[in-house]
Order: structure tokens, then sequence, then C-alpha cells
């Protein structure tokens, strides 16, 4: 493999830098590129021109349709895009092609500096088989489970047999949640398996899938690692992730409070060990289970992850800005004993969805927004008002972080930063956000990632209103019914019928 | 695109948007999304509560086909497997019955309440 630091050779200048994502990832790349006093061009399909993104960058070059193989999914569009554009970098962000090895060897072979690992990492960590086999051999421990190449449904449902259930099926190119099922019981053993494969196969381009026992009351923890180019590896200590529904993280914090020292202590060592040994560059996470005081190895991401801005909170970092600065300079960013945390952070997904039916997506434009700044809130958004939110991509369309010097009152912070959120055009899921940072098990913080599904299986349920606010109600749909020449008081209203997902 | 209106009654204050069908209100950290109903909607909307017309709950594509014109299918039974937003979701029927017509094709692009399947519901 050609490897420029095993080749000695010098890092690359970097003026210009392509951007091959969308959304509010783009808009985050693009500010760091800004700060570092670097062009941006942004690689866009024809459905994302009314984007933040699109407007913030310097330039823009449409890749293609708003179908994902044609445009954020197709290697050649992309590469093509970079070298037209004259960019000297790529930024793959999260998703996408970002953790894609003909990628990054095609940019490699183009003379594009992929703002990411080396190819062989991101192979040998996206195949989920042999990430197992040399996590295994640095004695990390795994959960156990089938990992070969048999894809035949009968026999991967033997295999669940035999591990005994509940057990999930992933994608073995996977990431983030797609194409993973939780099997309970051989009589939908067969639908689960054949549907993880077809959404492997839309998503990742390859329908593998591998099964393992289902761990039922783990925490979902993981470490934050970053390499740099002269080969050493840090880590910035752990995120908890647990609140999850069907695999999608929901919402996010850093550090994990439950986590016993000496166990923090071990699973950070262990992945800086996993990075060195992948002579990992730039900012990666060592995905884990934690369950009974007891650690497994689920899977790395060789890649920025969304939930970043929650570590670059209580570590004082960032995380982008130091991704292009590891790519354009060999020296080490950071020692380990000088990485010290400070405070609590919480970052919730903001995802277009109704969230009195869970999962179901809302498209639409987005007709006005407004987002309460204040100390310690963050706001990391790709749309706009006027903005339209279409049906080809995933839902999320916004990210609230917010950081204070302890988990309680970071609680207290982001409810009162969601109460006071705007959006409206699309519905989205802040109320099922506040929901879940109101649970007794969320406040004490020892949710396991069946927090959701346990405590929320249909979303969220729609709250009673008071006189005063229905009479608020009342007013304000005569006031804006007049304005518009409507009728006034004709609208036989009832809240409980109106609120959203009743209708 | 209508104005945002800021109001304030009895000491309550919230922010307000009208379209054309809706009318969108934020107060007390909750939004709200209100129909403005006429005739034709309301029974439009009844239709889409009826348990033998499956419907399209969000634009996206048909991944896959479970049943076909004359099939008996029982509560609970996946009919028809959508995506939209790269998710996947099985669309089940409420009831028991048998299957009337099906007008879509696995691959076909659908709108949002779009039909899906017809059922004839059992007695």
């Amino acid at each position: 493999m050609k490897d420029p630091i095993a080749k000695g050779l010098p890092a690359k200048e970097i003026k210009k830098v392509a951007i091959a994502n969308r959304g509010e990832v783009a808009v985050r790349i693009i500010r760091a590129c800004q700060e570092l006093g670097l062009q941006t061009v942004l690689l866009h399909s024809e459905a994302d021109e009314g984007t933040r993104a699109f407007r913030m960058s310097d330039e823009q070059v449409c890749i293609g349709s708003a179908e994902l193989s044609r445009s954020y999914l197709s290697i050649e569009n992309n590469i093509q895009g970079i070298l037209s554009a004259g960019a000297d970098a790529v930024h793959p962000g999260f998703g996408f092609l970002s953790e894609n090895a003909a990628f990054a060897q095609a940019c490699l072979d183009n003379n594009i500096v992929f703002i990411g690992p080396w190819p062989q990492a991101i192979r040998d960590m996206g195949d989920k088989i042999v990430a197992k086999r040399l996590v295994e051999e640095e004695k990390i421990p795994t959960i156990p489970g089938y990992n070969g190449e048999n894809q035949d449904s009968n026999f991967l449902m033997r295999e669940c047999e035999k591990m005994g259930y509940p057990v999930i099926v992933k994608a073995a190119a996977g990431g983030g949640g797609r194409g993973m099922k939780v099997i309970n019981s051989y009589k939908e053993a067969e639908e689960l398996i054949l549907s993880a494969q077809r959404e492997a196969q839309s998503a990742f381009g390859s329908s593998q899938v591998f099964l393992e026992k289902y761990l039922d009351h783990a925490k979902h923890i993981e470490v934050q690692v970053f390499g740099d180019n002269a080969g050493q590896a840090v880590h910035l200590y752990e995120r908890d992730c647990s609140a999850q529904r069907r695999h999608q993280k929901v919402i996010e914090e850093s550090l994990a409070i439950t986590l016993d020292p000496r166990l923090r202590e071990e699973i950070t060592e262990a992945a800086v060990r996993l990075a060195k040994k992948v002579n990992y560059v730039g900012a990666g996470t060592v995905e884990f289970l934690v369950q009974d005081g007891k650690y497994y190895f689920m899977e790395m991401n060789t890649r920025l992850q969304v939930e970043h801005p929650v570590t670059e909170m209580v570590m004082g970092v960032d995380l982008v800005k130091a991704q292009i600065l590891t790519m354009m300079d060999r020296t080490a960013l950071w020692q380990q004993d000088r990485l010290k945390p400070r405070g609590h952070a919480i970052e919730c997904r903001i995802c277009a969805e109704d969230p009195y039916s869970p999962g179901v997506p809302s498209t639409g434009t987005i007709l006005f927004q407004q987002f309460p700044e204040g100390p310690g809130r963050r706001f990391d958004y790709g749309f706009d008002a006027g903005d339209e939110i279409t049906p080809y991509y995933d839902s999320m369309i916004a990210k609230i972080i917010v950081w204070d010097e302890s988990r309680p009152r970071a609680i207290l912070k982001m409810i009162e930063t969601l109460r006071e959120t705007v959006i409206f055009g699309v519905k989205t899921n802040i109320p099922f956000l506040l929901d879940l940072l109101q649970h007794p098990e969320f406040v004490d913080g020892t949710l396991s990632t069946n927090f959701i599904k346990t405590h929320f299986p249909n979303g969220s349920k729609v709250k009673e209103l008071s006189a005063p606010e229905k009479t608020f109600i009342d007013q304000a749909l005569l006031n804006t019914r007049a304005e518009s020449g409507g009728a006034p008081g004709k609208t036989a209203w009832d809240p409980w019928n109106h609120a959203w997902g009743v209708s | 695109m209508s104005q945002v209106q800021r109001l304030e009654y009895n000491g309550l204050k919230g922010v307000a948007l009208r379209t054309v069908n809706h009318v969108w209100i934020h107060l007390n950290g909750q939004t709200h999304c209100i129909e403005v109903q006429s005739k034709r909607m309301r029974k439009q909307q009844n239709q889409e509560k009826d348990p033998s017309r499956i419907l399209a709950p969000m634009p996206g594509k048909i991944i896959k086909v479970m049943c076909g014109a004359g099939d008996e299918v029982v509560e609970g039974q996946t009919l028809v497997v959508m995506e939209a937003m790269k998710m996947e979701y099985a669309l089940k029927a409420s009831v028991a019955g048998m299957v009337k017509s099906r007008p879509v094709v696995a691959g076909q692009q659908v709108s949002l309440g779009d039909l899906l399947v017809q059922l004839k519901v059992s007695e």
C-alpha cells in the first residue's frame, strides 16, 4: 500500500478543502476551514442547493442527482468534483463515503489529501470480521457471535439458535445503526435477517451481515481517540450514547458519569492500543458495550462522529480543525497527560420526524427557526428558514449541544434550551427529547441501550393543555386568521385532535 | 410566506405563524401545528383512518411487496415494506381481510398518502 508516512513523504500543503457531505456537518467543516484560512468547495447533489452549507461555502460543485448512488455515494463523481475544483484535500464528514476505503484510496491515487485515516485502517476496522480478529489479538474482549462468510438465511437462523436469543444482526460494512436488527425468536429470525441484508445492500453496497449475542442491559460507551501523523495516539475520554432508538443514537453525553474509574482507565487504554495497532491517523471512535462491570468491543468508527461536539465541549478542543491540521503537519497536537475533561456536555439530535409516531419522518419547508443562544449552548444546523427538508436523506436537521459544570445543570440547561427552540414547517422530535431528559432513569444516568424501547415504545404522548394555554391558542388562531382574511372563530378546534400526530 | 407573530395574552408569550392550511404556534416549550380544515380535507382525513386502505405514511420508495390481489391476510401481517430517509418501514394490516388490490410494485416511488393496498375487511 502507498503510505506517505512509511515512504517518508512530506505532508502536503492544503489551501482548498472539498466537503463530501451535506447538512449540519458540512457547515461544521466549513466553519473549521474558514477559521484556518482555507478555501472551501461543497460537493453537493441537485437536491441540496437550498442549504446553509451551499450558501456558506466558497465554491460549489454539483456531483449528481438526489439519489445517493449518483452523488454522495459515487466515488467517481466525488473525485471528479474535487479535481475540477482544484481542491487539495477532502473532508468526508460522517456517513456517505467517510468509511469507504476505496474512496480514501482513490484520493491517495489522485494526489488528494483524504482527511481521515489511511485506507488500510479503514479497511481493517470497516470490515467488522477483520476488526474483531485484530481486537482479539490485543486481548480486548468481544461479544460472542457468528462473523463468517456464510450468508444463507437458514444457516444464519441456525447460528441464532446456537447463541440463544436475543441476537443482533448487523451489516458487516455498516455503522450508525443502518441494517441492524434485534431478533427475539426463531419466528421472526428469517424476516429480520433478510431485511438487514437488504438495508445493508442499499446503504453500504454489500449485503453481508454478521450475528452477535445481544446484551440486554448494556450501556453504549465509546472512546474518542486521535492519532497524529507521527505514530502517536491519545484518547479524549468517553461518551455515553445509551439513549438510542433502533440503534440510532438520540442523545449523547460526555463523560459517562456511571462509568467506574477503573473501567474508564481500562477501556480508554484499550482504545488507544487499538488505534496504535492500526496506525490510526485523525479522529476515530472505539465503541464498547458495558454491562455488569465488563466491557466488550463493538466496533471502531474510522471517522468523525455525529456526537463529536460533546467531547469538544468537555475537553476544550476542536476535533475538526485538529483533523485538518494533522494532515498538514506531523507534530503531535496533544499530550495525553494534559488532556483533562471539565464539566459535562449533552447533545440532542434534532430530527424532522413526528414525535408522537416514532420514526415517521416529516418533510417540508422550514418556515421559521429560532435557536435560543446563551452561554454553553451550541447549535449545529444545516438549514435556514426557506430551506426544504427533502425525503432523500436522513432526518437529522440539527444538533443542540450544551455544556455546564455538572451533569444535573447540563440536563436543566438542555431542557430550557429545547423548550425555547422554535422550528416551524416540519415536525421535530423535540417533545420526545424533552420526555427522555426528564425520565428518572435518564436523570440518574443509569439508562441502558434499552431505555427508549422500554419506556417510550410509541414515542411521546400528547400533553394535555392547561386552560390558559387553550385560551392563548384560541386567541392566536383568531389573530392569525383575522390577519389572513379568514373567517374568525369558525374553526372547530380541540387541542387534542390538532396536536402533532393525532390529526 | 407570512410573517411570524409574537403574541402575548394573559402573561403567556408565544410565537405563531399562519400558512394556507395551518397555524403553527410555539407556547410553553411546545409546538402545535393546527390544521385549518375545509370540509374536503376533513373527508380526506376520515378516509386516511379507514383500516381497509393502507396509505403511504410518508414519501419514499417501495422496496418489497408481500401481498397480492386475492390474498387472505391476518391482523399484524406485513403487506408492503417501504424505505424513506434511509430506513425501512413495514406497513402492516391493522385488521384481517382479503387484498382487493395492490396498485404498487417494488422499486416504485410513492408520495405521502398514496394508496398502497386496498383490503376487503373480514366480517
